[in-house]
Formats: C-alpha cells, structure tokens, sequence
C-alpha cells in the first residue's frame, strides 16, 4: 500500500475559533508585579488571608524555577500575559440575562442545551470570571452547593479556607504558584454526606481576551458516602499571540464517596495549558477521571490521585491527539498511600501530521501500602513518520505485597485492518477513521453520550483531509 | 571529584524529579586509583583474533569512537580514559568465528582494591566472538571498580558479550558498555548483577546498520543495603533493526534497585521492531522497586512495546511445590533459580555458570 | 446459458517479488459453487486474496473480470461494493469497533443507502441466530477475544448479512469442530442461490457435505492442474495430491501437505 503524506496546514475548528469582541471592564496590566496581585485582590474583595496568600505565593513564583523537564516553554513570557480580564457583565443565574455575544458563544458550544437535556446543573466562565451559574432546584434542597469560587469565599469562607490550596501547595511548580497568585474565578462544590448527585454538574471555560491567562479554580469536596459526576469543558478562539491556561483543581473525596470527573480540552493552538489537578481519596472512595486531550499548543496536565484512606481507588482514561505544531505532554499519577488500594490508568495517543504526544505517568506504592495493585496500560498510534510519540512511565515501589503491571505499544494503522475493513466495502479513509476512532474508545466509551460524540467530531475533524 | 559523583548514567529524556530516576548519584568516595598488577586473561588467543594492550591503539579507535554515544555522565568517561590500569584492544578478524570464549578475569583484592577498564572490541566483516569479562573481589573494605567497553560489530559480525559482576559487598561498581553495529550485525550481552554494595550500570547499542540486532539479556539481585541503577538504551537508528531487552530481578532485604529501559525509534527506522520486558520479584516489605521503561518515537512503521510486572512470587507456583513436600523457603529458592536459569544458559562456559550458580545459592541462604 | 461473473485469464501474480500464480485460469458463473484444493503454499490464499485487491500481491500479467469489467485496477472497496466478499482465511482483529457498527457502516457503504435501523437490528438477530452466535456479540469488538471458530462464524455472519455475488470463503472450515462446521454449511447453504456463487478454499469434506458442488479445481504449483466434478474430492482424499504431477515434487512442497 502507498503511503500517501498529506499534511494540512490548519484545520477548520468551526464553533470553537469564534472571536468575540474584547469587552471588559477590568483588564489587569500586561505582567506581573505585587501591584498587579494587590489590584486583582482588591478588585475581586478577597478577604485578607486570601490577600496574604496571594502575595505570598507570587514571592514563591518569583522563586522556583522552571521546569527541568518536559516540553520547552521558551515561548511563555509572563510580561506578555494579561492575568486578569473581568467580562463587562455581572454573575447571572439566568440564561436571558447574559450578554448576547457571550450566550451566544456559549449557545453555539451547545452549553445551555446541554442544561436542559442532561445536566443537573451548569457553570460558564467567560474570561477570568464566571457569567453564569445555575443548579436545579432539588440539588439545593439536598445541601448540594454549586458556586462560583468568588461567591463561595464569601458565603462558605471557613470551608474554602480549610481546603484552598491545601492538596495542590503553591510550593509545588512554578505554575500553581503563579495560579496562587492570580486565580480567578472557577467551581465550588459541595456534596453533603449521602447525596448521589444522578445527573452531571459541568462547567465550561472560554477564553475570549487575546493574550490573557486563564487560572480558574475548581474545588469540589465530595463528602461521606456522596457521590459526583462532575464535567469540565475548555476552548478558545485562536489569536496570534500566546494564551496561558494555569488552572488548579483540587478533588477531596471522603469514605465512601465517589467522584467522576471528565475533561473535553479542546483549547485553540496558541494555549499553553499548564494545568494542574490532584484528588485526596479516603477510605474506600474512588476518584474517575476521563481526560480528553485536543486543543492547546503545549499541554502538561498529568492529574495526579492520592489514595490516601484504604481500600481507595483511582481509575484513569484518557485520550490525547497531537496534531501539526502541538506538544501535548499529557498522562497521570498515582500515589499509593494506604493498604487495599487499587488504581488502573488507561492511556490512549494519537500523533499526526508533525504533532508530538507525549505519555508521562507515575505510579508510587508507599511503604505502608500493603496489598495494593495497579495496572497501567498505554498505547500509541503514529499516523505518519513526522510526528513523534514518547512514552515516560515511572513506576516507584516501597513494599512488597504488591501486583504492579505495566505495559505499552507503540505503531501505526494495521495495513491488514485496513484491508479487512475495505474489503467489506469500507473506503480507505472511513476505515482509518473508524480504526482511530476504535483506538479512542476504552476512553470515549466512559464519558457521557453527548460528549463522546463530539471527541469522535474532534477525531474526524482531525482526521480530514489528513489520511486517504 | 563531586562532579564526577553526580548525574551519572541519566535517562535520555527527563521526568519529574520527585521520582529520583533522571541520574544517579554515587554515594562512596572515589579513592585514589591505583595499579591493577595481575595478568586478567586467563585463555590464550586463538588463531584470528587479536588482544593488545588498549594504549597501544588509541589512534585506530579514536576515528571509530567519535560516532559511538556512552551513556555514562562526560566527567566519567573523561575519568575513566585518563586513569584507566587495564584495558584491551580485542580484534576478530574477518569472517573468523572463534569457538572458545575469550576470558577476561578481574579479581579486586587488598593489593589491587582499584579497578579502571577501558576495552575495545572489533569484529571485523562476519566475524563471530563469545568474550566474557567477569569481575570479583576479596576487597574487605571499598573495592572500586569504573570501566568502559566498547563494541563495535561491522557488518554480519556477531558479538556476544558476557558480563558477570560479583564484587565484596562494600566494593563500587561504575560500568558502561557502548556498542555500535553495521548492516547486519549483532551484538547480544547477557549482564549479570550480582554483588558490589553499589551498582551503576549502562548499556548503550546504536544499531545504525540496516538489518542489525542489538538484544540484553539482564539478570540482578539486591540484599542487604545494595543499590543498584540499570540504565539500558537501544537505539534504532536504520531501517529494520531489532532490539530487546528482558531483565529478571529479585530484590530483598534493603535493596534499592532503578531500572531504565529505553527504546528509541529515530525517524528513518521503519520496519524496526524493539521489545522490552522486566519482571521483578520483591521478596521484603523494605525493598524499594524504581522502574523507568521509556519508548521514544519518531518513526511510524515501527512496533515497539514494553511490559514491567512487579509483585510477589507467583502464590500458584509456591504452593505447587510446598505440596511436593518443599518448605516454603526452599520454594522460594527454587522459584529464584528457575527465574534466572534461562539468563544463566546463556553464560558459555559451564564452570562460570556454576560458579554463579552457587553464589546465587550462598546469597539466597538468607531468605 | 449461465450468466458468468468471475473469469480469470493468464493470471501471474508476485508477492515481495517471488511468482506465485503462473498462468491461472478460472471462470465462475452464477448459481455455481467452485471448489479449489490443493497443497499448501500452492496460491490459493494469493488468488482469493488478489480478487478482494490485497495490496501486498502484485499482478504481473493477465485479468480478473468481474460481470465482464475488469477489476484489477479498483480499490478493495470499489470491489467489495460491486458484491465480491471474502472470509478471512486468518480474520483481523480490529479493537473499539463492534460487530454491529462494522456491519452497519459496511452495509450502508455496499447498498449505498441508509439501511433502517430496526430492519438492520431485526435481520442480525435473525442471522445470528441462524449462525448460534449469541446476541451479546453484536456489541463486541470485531474478532477481538474470539476464539477461532467464533471468529470464523463471524465471517459467514458478514456474509449472509451483506448478502454478496460472489463469496469466496478460505479455509473457513479450518480450527472449526465438528459441529461448528456443520452451523457453517447450512449457513452456507441458506445464503445460496441462482444469482450469487461461491469459491471455497478447504483441505475439509465436511463443509461440502450440503452443499451441490459443481466444480472441484487443483491448484498446483500456481497453476490449475486439473478440473473436474465433485467426485475429484474422494480421489483426493484417498490419494492427496502426489499422484496428479511431478511440478510439486521438484518444489518441495508436497511436504507441506496435509488434508
């Protein structure tokens, strides 16, 4: 078979390159000085510890270094970065009163659609702030809290001080120290002991300001025996100039408790999405997490799950596709810290058309975590010679009562696939895509119906025109 | 001589620093090197080959050194060639294949407690060679031990390389192989860990020839305090090539071991197929078990993949044999040597293979 | 006169270089069922494999017409979609697809039209059935974790449901027991009619059993040796294939030989 090499230049993203208009009425100076914190702080009215914190974790951002590792951020200037751009429009809690460009971004993204059918409650966040927040009825009435961040430091302050930043640490790279500094805007959610929350609570960020960061903060504290399906959507319209995601999401699940939590990142090609989440899992509870990886220009995001009660349990599945000019250095982490733990990581990655996709995982048993087991498993797919794809997984054990496997493959399409698939009439194009789109399943058959057809959209976007 | 201590044998691409597998450290102090007096050849060349003193040929290998890639940190090689006490220029001529094995024999004692290696082995054109190189140690206190070997297989030559490393339980063992091969050639080492209290190991293949094959064979066992870091890379840089790697390990006691395996798929090596396998047993709670099985890619038609399995031993296999009568300790024992029996088969010479043999044994009394 | 749908003249074929069919003939009309033995290593699976349009082998002289067009230069596709179907001698494993979809994307694409979706539903139950394949299956990934003879159930499966002109089954009797092999033929036999005809590759008897053959070909060496009626079978099955020419002996291939 020929091996035909088309290379697209650009893809059409469609809905998700439209520009809107920069409307704002605060946007913080380009850069970052102690100035700049103090007039974020005050234009948000933080109370004075979250003042104190802000400053103190910008002195440990000046600090730390860069990365050693992973993909180079040569590129990232923080002089350059607008932190802080607060949208022209107040928090609403009902659809008809967001600005029209805005709703209208979010209707074309399908957001209050996917409010009436299938989500028990919504959250849209337009630049540094969130527009929109709602949540049904039934949900308040069982003690279910879904809020903004702003709103929560204000009405559930005690809460939010114990659990701010207290499992991602500002000490902990240099990106969540500068989110340290400059959050804004971002989910609260609380579910009380007991609650099981059926239908999903999503949040959706969009960056509209070229040039500007987006460092939102999610906290979700899924208490005893409760149990979360919480979903996540990212884009952004493409500009020429960079954009920083440095977003924080801290997950505390209590005994018994279960939390979901999928991610459809689709963010335009000048992001640099460096992204940080963590889970603290308790005794007998699971954390999920459903990762799909498409958008931005570099990517590092390697959700990391602590199991810290016995009898946790983490899971991981997600898929990455890198095309031309991409650097998505994606996987996950687990720390076994307690006997009877268990996690399983499910990776899938796609390369093509230059893109590099990168797997980068670690799996670390504590000496006390007895009888735990872990299964990792990731695969690799090049679609053509210029691209490239690594596969980093450490594996750290301190005991041995342990059943620890890994294993990963790397190749391309299966000629003999191709040629069984068209020889019941399938054409050579359909036949890869169905083969890529394969390939995705283990991942896309976890997350909702909905969204599982949009990354199959996303894969035949990608795929267009590229093979055939 | 703190340079020379850090960033040793580092993996060809970096992760996350909390994890401790980018590079080693070593913890003993380099003591002053000096001479190594014994005669380590113990066999007499054969007909086609030669073996001379490695200064003698400094110039013939430095033009054949320039393309080969050691994975040990600069300051070491740097180290290794300034104060090298032994070391050999090994030349099969072509088409030669030499039955017997070549036999190098290093043995540490009070009077020689320093050891620096520097070889170079040359298979010319379809030439075929078995070398062994064996290290031991009657050292009481630090032996040291640092070396480099270079093998460079020309085209359809075929190198098996044996590395067997059973020094005192203080001695330090610093060791590197390099190896390059032309269209068709082979090189296949079988690299055996066993002793030192420190082990920081590295094999570096690059099979630049079309249709070559570059395999590992790896075997190792941690007790006591022993640490040991293993840091292999195959590199495929020609249209299809083939590498393996398949380590078996057994750690206990307070043993610390790192593993890194890589496979590396430059663009250009379609065709080339790389497998890596590594299988450990953890037979103490205070073991710490460090894996890092890295595949790089740059080329599509490749296939590569990798497992690692790490756990206790197999319950089914122990109980079979407890219920023919075995205790559980001598269960284990048995499950142990049946694990690296196929690494030790690939040992060519009977004697050597018992002599392992039993010292594996003698180790193993302390389960 | 029969309508002819396959014909095959002067057919030289090469895979990686090395010449497997020197010179084959073949014609196949409708309503007929033809099949090929021969020793292994002879280019049965190579012919079969050039009519669906294998990449891997090369044509180096002479045609394959299918209803009079000649075929060699269409994709497997366009092939497939004019009613040539193979089953697998060795069928893919294809991870994240399942039975159903594949069916269903093949049927749209062979018809060329939306198919109903209950009618689809109906009609795979109803031949999976037929095959006792059990309805789960439907959602399983295609091939992935079957045993062999699931798999090769699997096959006549496709092919009853995309009902071709000409299948062409290779070895599908092969790894199958003895009741497997019975659940195949009547499958076999069920989908046979006038208007479509059928090219079976076997080693096996049993497979035959219900089914008229009209034709039996002994493929040797890259060649047909020789034709004849149903009754070339026995001759085979008490002789093999050593009494019919010298060509495979010079080869070595009658080594190779079981069946």
């Amino acid at each position: 078979m020929d091996k035909k090499k088309t290379v697209v230049e650009d893809i059409d993203r469609g809905l998700y390159d439209i520009k809107n208009k920069d409307r704002y009425r605060y946007k913080a100076s380009k850069g970052l000085t102690p100035q700049i914190v103090l007039d974020i702080s005050k234009e948000k009215n933080d109370p004075e510890w979250m003042r104190e914190f802000r400053l103190r974790s910008l002195e440990i951002y000046n600090q730390t270094p860069m990365p050693t590792w992973g993909p180079s951020l040569h590129e990232l200037d923080m002089d350059d970065i607008v932190t802080y751009v607060r949208p022209d429009t107040e928090m609403k809690g009902k659809w008809q009163e967001v600005p029209d460009d805005i709703k209208d971004t979010f209707e074309r993204l399908g957001i209050p659609q996917a409010e009436r059918e299938s989500l028990a409650g919504v959250g849209a966040q337009y630049d540094s702030e969130v527009v929109y927040h709602s949540v049904k009825e039934e949900l308040v009435k069982q003690g279910v809290v879904y809020t903004d961040m702003e709103s929560a430091l204000r009405e559930y302050e005690p809460m939010i001080k114990e659990y701010f930043m207290k499992l991602v640490t500002p000490n902990d790279h240099k990106f969540v120290a500068l989110h340290g500094a400059v959050w804004s805007g971002g989910s609260f959610v609380y579910v009380p002991p007991g609650v099981q929350v059926e239908i999903p609570l999503q949040s959706y960020f969009r960056l509209n300001s070229p040039g500007a960061g987006q460092f939102e903060h999610t906290l979700i504290i899924v208490d005893k025996g409760a149990k979360l399906h919480f979903i996540e959507g990212c884009s952004a319209p493409k500009y020429n100039v960079t954009n920083l995601h440095a977003g924080c999401v801290e997950l505390y699940i209590k005994e018994d408790a279960s939390l979901r939590y999928s991610t459809i990142e689709n963010w335009s090609r000048n992001m640099l999405n460096l992204n940080t989440k963590r889970a603290l899992v308790e005794k007998n509870g699971s954390i999920e997490w459903v990762s799909g990886s498409f958008g931005s220009k570099i990517s590092m995001l390697y959700p990391r799950s602590i199991l810290k009660g016995e009898g946790a349990r983490a899971d991981f599945n997600g898929v990455t596709f890198a095309a031309g000019g991409q650097v998505l250095d994606t996987g996950a982490a687990v720390i076994h810290a307690a006997p009877y733990t268990s996690s399983n990581i499910n990776s899938r990655s796609i390369s093509k058309g230059g893109g590099v996709a990168v797997y980068r995982g670690a799996v670390k048993v504590a000496a006390n975590a007895h009888h735990c087991k872990s299964l990792v498993s990731c695969e690799s797919l090049m679609l053509d010679d210029l691209s490239r794809s690594d596969t980093l997984p450490v594996i750290d054990i301190q005991n041995d009562e342990v059943d620890i496997g890994h294993e990963a493959k790397i190749g391309r399409i299966s000629e003999e696939a191709i040629f069984y698939l068209m020889s019941r009439g399938i054409s050579e194009q359909e036949a890869k895509a169905m083969i890529v789109r394969g390939f995705a399943e283990p991942i896309a058959k976890e997350l909702p119906l909905e969204y599982a057809v949009e990354m199959n959209n996303l894969i035949n976007i990608e795929l267009e025109g590229t093979i055939g | 001589m703190e340079k020379l201590q850090k960033n040793l044998s580092p993996i060809p691409v970096k992760t996350w620093n909390w994890l401790g597998v980018n590079s080693a450290v070593l913890e003993a102090d380099i003591p002053a090197i000096t001479d190594y007096s014994k005669q380590p050849i113990t066999k007499g060349s054969e007909k086609g080959v030669t073996i001379t003193d490695i200064r003698l040929n400094r110039d013939t290998i430095k033009f054949m050194e320039k393309k080969m890639d050691v994975g040990a940190s600069e300051a070491m090689r740097d180290f290794v060639k300034k104060n090298q006490n032994s070391g050999y220029f090994i030349e099969i001529e072509e088409g030669e294949k030499i039955g017997t094995p070549i036999i190098l024999q290093y043995d540490l004692d009070e009077e020689n407690p320093t050891l620096v290696d520097d070889h170079f082995i040359l298979a010319h054109e379809k030439s075929e060679v078995n070398i062994i190189i064996n290290y031991t140690s009657s050292c009481t206190k630090n032996g040291f031990h640092s070396g480099v070997t270079k093998v460079f297989a020309k085209r359809g030559a075929v190198v098996h390389l044996i590395k067997v490393q059973m020094l005192a339980d203080q001695d330090t063992h610093v060791d590197t192989i390099s190896a390059i091969t032309d269209e068709k050639g082979q090189v296949d080492f079988t690299l055996i860990e066993l002793g030192a209290l420190q082990t920081i190991t590295g094999c570096r293949t690059q099979l630049v020839g079309k249709n070559s094959t570059g395999t590992i064979h790896s075997l190792y066992f941690g007790d006591q305090n022993r640490k040991i870091d293993i840091n292999y890379v195959q590199t495929h840089q020609a249209r299809e090539s083939l590498s393996s790697i398949e380590a078996r390990g057994v750690l206990l006691d307070h043993s610390q071991k790192v593993f890194k395996g890589t496979l590396d798929f430059i663009k250009g090596s379609s065709g080339s197929k790389g497998k890596e396998e590594e299988y450990t047993v953890l037979l103490s709670p205070t073991v710490r078990n460090r894996s890092t099985p890295l595949m790089l890619c740059g080329e599509d038609a490749v296939e590569g993949q990798h497992a690692v399995s790490t756990g206790k031993m197999d319950e089914n296999k122990l109980f079979y044999l407890m219920s023919r009568g075995l205790s559980e300790v001598e269960a284990k024992k048995l499950i142990i040597e049946a694990e690296f029996q196929p690494i030790l088969e690939k040992v060519p010479v009977i004697e050597l293979r018992d002599t392992i043999s039993m010292y594996l044994r003698r180790r193993l009394n302390h389960v | 006169m029969a309508e002819k749908l396959l014909a095959i003249h002067g057919l030289h074929a090469a895979v990686e270089g090395k010449e497997i069919l020197k010179g084959l003939n073949l014609e196949i009309n409708k309503g007929e069922v033809h099949v090929i033995m021969g020793p292994n290593g002879s280019g049965k699976s190579t012919l079969v494999n050039l009519i669906m349009g294998h990449p891997k082998y090369e044509i180096t002289a002479g045609s394959i017409a299918f209803e009079g067009e000649d075929i060699t230069a269409l994709k497997t596709y366009e092939r497939a979609r004019k009613g040539i179907f193979l089953s697998f001698q060795n069928p893919e494993e294809i991870p994240g697809i399942t039975v159903e979809n594949l069916l269903r994307t093949a049927k749209n694409a062979i018809t060329g039209e939306t198919i109903k979706i209950m009618a689809f539903k109906k009609e795979l139950k109803q031949a999976m059935e037929s095959l006792k394949i059990d309805n789960t299956y439907a959602a399983r990934h295609v091939n992935v974790g079957f045993s062999g003879g699931e798999k090769k159930r699997n096959e006549i499966l496709q092919m009853m449901m995309l009902n071709p002109q000409l299948a062409m089954l290779d070895e599908t009797d092969s790894g199958l027991d003895i009741d497997a092999v019975r659940i195949v033929s009547s499958g076999v036999k069920h989908f046979k009619n006038e208007q479509n005809a059928i090219l079976i590759i076997t080693h096996n008897t049993k497979i035959l059993e219900q089914l008229d053959v009209d034709y039996v070909h002994i493929l040797m060496n890259g060649k047909i040796l020789q034709t004849g009626d149903a009754s070339l079978i026995s001759q085979i099955n008490e002789n093999g294939f050593l009494h019919l020419g010298g060509d495979a002996l010079d080869s070595g291939e009658v080594n190779t030989l079981h069946g």
